[in-house]
C-alpha cells in the first residue's frame, strides 16, 4: 500500500514535469523568428490569403491557453502535427526513425554493463596490481576520446581496413541490424563503460573494506556467494542509477555517432529538423526526450524498490 | 587453537610475537587498549587480515598449520571450525539480506532458522523475515551470533562484540555468549578493551600491550594480584560504579608503536617501577607461578593507596539551566515526553539511560540544535545561546575539523565569545593540560585523548556557563578516560553529563536523572540513586554494569 502511495507520488511528479516541458515546447513555435505562420509555411512564398488560411487552420488567433490545450489534446491522441519539410505526420516520421536509435541505445547499454561492471569489479579485486592499473588507464583513455573521433577510428580500422563490419546504413534483418549497429554501439558505449568501470571500482573498494563482507568470509561462505549476493548486489545500487541515466542519454544523445555511421536515427532526424526549421518535428523530439528521461527515472525508482529492501520497507515507515 | 610467535607486519610492526592457546570449552580474554594489536591478532587467527598486512609465526587448529595456507584450506575451516564475530552490529550484516537468509546461508546442518534464532534468545520467528535495518543493535548482534554459530564451530572469536551496544544490551549479549559457550562446550576467544568484561566472562585472560602479551593467567588471579605493572595501572584506571573515587588515575603517556620498543619492555616509558635492565633487552614472558605468565622482570609492587580527601561538593549556586516539560516527537516516535530538570552553578548533573532513552535529543534541544515541540529551556545569562552553553561530543576524531590546526580551531571558537578579554590559545591549551606547542598541530597528529582535550578546550573557549558532555569518554581507552574525566572534574563549569556508563557517571555527577523512553523515571542525589535505586529500570541498569 505504502509502495503504491510512493509510486503515485512519483507518477504525479512525472506528469507535472512533462506538463511544464510541453508548455515550454509549445512556446517554441511562438518564439520562432518570422512568427508561427512563417514557420508553418516552411519558407514558401506567402500571400496575405495563405497566411490567413494558415492562421485559420492552426487556430492561431485563439488565446494561448486555448491553443496550447488544443495542441496538447492532439498530442495526447498521438497527433503531433505535420512535418513542414516532408508533409508527413510527425508521428510517422519519428516512428520510422525510432527503432534504429532504440536498438543502438539498448545495444550500447548492454555493452556498457557487460564490460563495465566486471571490469570495475576486477580492478577493485586486484587493487594496485597490473590489471587494475591497465583497467584504470584504459577507462581514462576511453573517457577522453570523443565519440565521433572514436567512430572514425573504428570505421577505418574495422570497416575499411579489416572489412569486418559494414561502413554505413542500418540493415534490414535482425542479424544485419546487429552487425550494422556493432561499431556505432561500441563508439557510444566506450566512454559510458569507462564511467561505469570507475563507479563500480569505487563501490567495490568500499565494499571490500566493509565488515559484512569480512563477516561473510569469516563464515566460510563459498566465493561465488560472497561475490554475487554480497559484493555484486550491493555495488549494483549506485550503478543502477548511472545505468538508467546512460540509457536516457543514449536515446536522445547519439547524434554524433549516428552522423558518423550514416544511421537514420533520431539524432540524424533532429539535426535535419533544426537545419530545416521543421518546428513541429523539433517539438516532438524535445517532448519525446523529456518523456524518455522521466520514464527512465521512474523505472530506476521501481528498480530500487525491487532491489533494496530499505527503500521498499522505508516507504512503509 | 594454538598461536605461536605470531607477528603481523604492515607498514610497520604491529603484532610482535604473540603466543596464545584456546582449548575446547574454555573462554579466553584478550584484553588491550586501542593500538595494542588485539583485533589484528583476531583477524590473523581467522586468516582475514586486511590487505597489505602479513602474518608470520604459526597458527594451528587441531594440530593443523593454517598460517600461510591458501583460501582453499581456510574456507572449510571458517564457519565450521572457527567463527569470527565482529564489533559493529550495524555494519556486520548484509543490508540486502534478511536475518533468516544470513543464518540459512551459513548453515551446514539441518537445523531450522527458527531453532537457531531461539538459541540466541530470539523467540519471535518473524525476525527471520526482517532486514537488518529493521532490527536494533542488540538484535542484530544476536542474529550475527546465530549466523556465526550456524556452521557449529569449535571456536568462536568475538572481537569486541558488545562495544557498540549500551550497557543493558551489552550485559545481555555477554550472558548469551556465556550460555551458548557452555551449552555447546566450544572455545571462545573474547577480544575486548574492557577488563571488567573480560573478568566477568573469561576463565583465562591475556593482556596485550604494544603488540605483545605482557601478562596471562586465570581471570580471578589476574584480577586479584596483577603480575605486570601495566595490568595494575589499567585496573586502577577503570572507574567503579560502587563509590566515587577522590582521584581518577590514568596512565601517563600513550601506547607506543610495537616497532619502536622491540629492544626492551614496551611499558618501560610509562612504568613507575622501571629499572635500568627493563630497557636493555626485551623481557621474556616468564612463568611467575604455575599458570601465570608475566613479561615483567620484577615483582609488581602494589601501589600505595592514594590518600586524597575528596573536596567537599561546592555549594550549589543559582540555576544555570532550567528545563520544564520538554517534549519532542519524530514522526510517531516520542523522543522526549515532558522532561524537566535543572542544573545549578558549579554542579554536575548526570543524565543516564540506554539507547533510545532521549538523552541525545535532550542535549540537542538544550543546545538549540533541535526545536522542542513543547516545553521551555531557560539558560541563565545574557547573549546568544552559543555563549551560554557548549558541548563536548563523543568522538573527537569527527568533532574536530581535520583541515584546521588546533590553534586555529581554538582561536576561532574564542572569537565567538562575549566581547572583552578573551582567553588566548595557549591559556586554553594550558587549561586542558596540553603543551602550548600543540597549537600548530592538526587533529590527525594527536592521540584520541589529546583530541578530546582539544574539544574540551574549544567548548570552554567562550567561557560558557553550562557545558554539555555527550558521552565524552565513550570512545576513549580506559587509561585515557581517567585523565579526561579528572580534567572535566577540575573545570568547575556546571555540566550536564550524558552517558550510558554508570561507573563513569558515579565518578562525575552530583545529581542524577535517569531517562527511559523519553521520560524521567528517577532523579536525585547521585549517591542516593546509585546506592538505593527506587525504580526498576535504574536497578536493571545497575545490575548490568560488569563488576570489578
Amino acid at each position: 500500500m505504502a509502495v503504491l502511495t510512493l509510486l503515485g507520488r512519483r507518477l504525479g511528479a512525472a506528469v507535472l514535469l512533462l506538463g511544464v516541458l510541453s508548455a515550454l515546447t509549445y512556446g517554441l513555435l511562438l518564439a520562432a523568428p518570422g512568427g508561427p505562420e512563417q514557420v508553418l509555411l516552411g519558407g514558401r512564398p506567402s500571400t496575405p490569403e495563405t497566411r490567413a488560411a494558415i492562421r485559420e487552420q492552426y487556430h492561431l488567433d485563439d488565446p494561448f491557453p486555448v491553443r496550447y490545450a488544443r495542441w496538447l489534446g492532439d498530442a495526447l491522441h498521438g497527433d503531433l502535427g505535420t512535418s513542414v519539410y516532408s508533409r508527413e505526420p510527425v508521428v510517422t516520421v519519428i516512428a520510422d526513425r525510432l527503432p534504429v536509435t532504440a536498438g543502438l541505445a539498448a545495444y550500447a547499454l548492454v555493452l556498457t554493463v557487460v564490460v563495465g561492471v566486471p571490469a570495475g569489479l576486477l580492478a577493485a579485486m586486484r587493487r594496485g596490481g597490473r590489471l587494475d592499473q591497465g583497467i584504470t588507464l584504459g577507462s581514462l583513455a576511453a573517457l577522453s576520446i570523443p565519440s565521433f573521433a572514436l567512430s572514425i577510428l573504428l570505421l577505418y580500422g574495422f570497416a575499411v581496413r579489416l572489412g569486418w563490419f559494414p561502413v554505413f546504413g542500418e540493415g534490414r534483418t535482425l542479424t544485419e541490424r546487429i552487425t550494422h549497429l556493432t561499431l556505432p554501439a561500441v563508439a557510444l558505449a566506450a566512454a559510458q563503460a569507462a564511467l561505469v568501470v570507475r563507479q563500480m571500482r569505487a563501490a567495490a573498494l568500499d565494499l571490500a573494506a566493509s565488515d559484512f563482507l569480512t563477516f561473510a568470509r569469516a563464515r566460510g561462505l563459498p566465493r561465488r556467494r560472497v561475490w554475487t549476493s554480497y559484493a555484486l548486489r550491493n555495488a549494483a545500487l549506485p550503478v543502477l542509477t548511472v545505468g538508467g541515466l546512460l540509457l536516457a542519454a543514449n536515446l536522445t544523445g547519439s547524434v554524433f555517432v549516428e552522423r558518423a555511421f550514416g544511421l537514420h536515427g533520431l539524432g540524424a532526424l533532429l539535426i535535419g529538423a533544426v537545419g530545416q526549421k521543421d518546428i513541429p518535428v523539433v517539438q516532438a523530439l524535445v517532448l519525446l526526450g523529456g518523456v524518455i528521461v522521466v520514464a527512465v527515472n521512474l523505472l530506476i525508482d521501481l528498480a530500487y524498490l525491487v532491489v533494496d529492501p530499505r527503500v521498499r520497507k522505508g516507504a512503509a515507515a | 587453537m594454538k598461536v605461536t610467535g605470531l607477528r603481523v607486519t604492515g607498514p610497520g610492526l604491529i603484532v610482535d610475537g604473540v603466543d596464545l592457546e584456546v582449548s575446547p570449552g574454555e573462554t579466553v580474554g584478550l584484553v588491550g587498549e586501542s593500538g595494542s594489536g588485539k583485533s589484528l591478532t583476531a583477524r590473523a587467527m581467522a586468516g582475514l587480515l586486511p590487505r597489505g598486512l602479513r602474518a608470520t609465526g604459526s597458527i594451528t587448529l587441531g594440530g593443523r598449520e593454517l598460517l600461510g595456507a591458501g583460501e582453499r584450506v581456510w574456507r572449510p575451516v571458517r564457519g565450521r571450525r572457527l567463527a569470527l564475530l565482529m564489533q559493529d552490529p550495524f555494519a556486520m550484516l548484509n543490508p540486502l539480506l534478511t536475518a533468516g537468509a544470513h543464518i540459512a546461508e551459513s548453515a551446514r546442518s539441518r537445523v531450522s532458522v527458527a531453532e537457531r534464532l531461539a538459541e540466541v534468545g530470539i523467540d519471535d520467528p518473524s525476525v527471520a523475515r526482517r532486514h537488518p535495518f529493521e532490527l536494533s543493535g542488540g538484535m542484530r548482534q544476536r542474529v550475527a551470533l546465530a549466523a556465526a554459530l550456524a556452521g557449529d564451530p569449535e571456536l568462536l572469536i568475538a572481537d569486541e562484540p558488545t562495544t557498540a551496544l549500551d550497557a543493558t544490551t551489552q550485559h545481555e549479549i555477554l550472558q548469551l555468549v556465556r550460555r551458548v559457550q557452555r551449552a555447546r562446550g566450544m572455545g571462545v576467544l573474547l577480544i575486548t578493551h574492557d577488563l571488567r568484561v573480560a573478568f566477568e566472562l573469561c576463565d583465562r585472560v591475556a593482556v596485550m600491550y604494544a603488540g605483545r602479551i605482557v601478562e596471562q593467567g586465570p581471570a580471578a588471579e589476574v584480577r586479584r594480584s596483577p603480575a605486570h605493572p601495566y595490568t595494575l595501572r589499567l585496573l586502577a584506571a577503570v572507574p567503579t560504579v560502587e563509590r566515587r573515587l577522590a582521584r581518577l588515575e590514568g596512565i601517563p603517556g600513550s601506547v607506543p608503536a610495537a616497532g619502536e620498543v622491540t629492544g626492551g619492555c614496551a611499558f618501560a616509558a610509562r612504568c613507575e617501577q622501571v629499572a635500568p635492565e627493563c630497557t636493555q633487552a626485551r623481557p621474556p614472558l616468564r612463568e611467575a607461578s604455575p599458570g601465570r605468565l608475566t613479561a615483567c622482570l620484577t615483582r609488581v609492587r602494589p601501589r600505595a593507596a592514594v590518600h586524597v580527601t575528596a573536596a567537599p561538593p561546592p555549594e550549589p549556586g543559582p540555576p544555570v539551566l532550567r528545563v520544564t516539560g520538554l517534549s519532542k516527537r519524530y514522526g510517531g516516535h516520542v523522543a522526549l515526553g515532558g522532561v524537566s530538570l535543572d542544573v545549578r552553578r558549579g554542579e554536575t548533573v548526570g543524565v543516564v539511560g540506554g539507547s533510545g532513552s532521549g538523552k541525545t535529543t535532550l542535549a540537542r534541544c538544550v543546545l538549540g540544535l533541535a526545536v522542542p515541540d513543547s516545553g521551555t529551556v531557560e539558560l541563565a545569562g545574557e547573549g546568544p545561546r552559543h555563549r551560554l552553553v557548549q558541548c563536548v561530543f563523543q568522538d573527537p576524531s569527527t568533532s574536530l575539523n581535520p583541515a584546521m590546526s588546533v590553534g586555529a580551531a581554538l582561536a576561532e571558537a574564542a572569537a565567538q565569545g562575549a566581547p572583552g578579554p578573551r582567553p588566548t590559545v595557549s591559556e586554553l591549551l594550558e587549561q586542558v593540560g596540553l603543551p602550548a606547542a600543540y597549537a600548530s598541530r592538526r587533529p590527525s597528529a594527536l592521540s584520541g585523548g589529546e583530541r578530546q582535550r582539544v574539544a574540551i578546550a574549544r567548548a570552554l573557549a567562550v567561557r560558557p556557563s553550562l557545558l554539555i558532555c555527550d558521552e565524552p569518554v565513550a570512545s576513549l581507552d580506559v587509561s585515557v578516560q581517567a585523565h579526561v574525566l579528572e580534567l572535566l572534574r577540575q573545570v568547575g563549569t556546571a555540566m550536564l553529563f550524558i552517558t550510558h556508563d554508570l561507573a563513569v557517571v558515579r565518578q562525575m555527577a552530583d545529581r542524577l536523572v535517569v531517562l527511559s523512553r523519553g521520560e524521567v523515571v528517577e532523579a536525585g542525589e547521585a549517591d542516593r540513586v546509585l546506592d538505593a535505586p527506587a525504580h526498576d529500570y535504574t536497578r536493571t541498569l545497575i545490575a548490568s554494569v560488569p563488576g570489578l
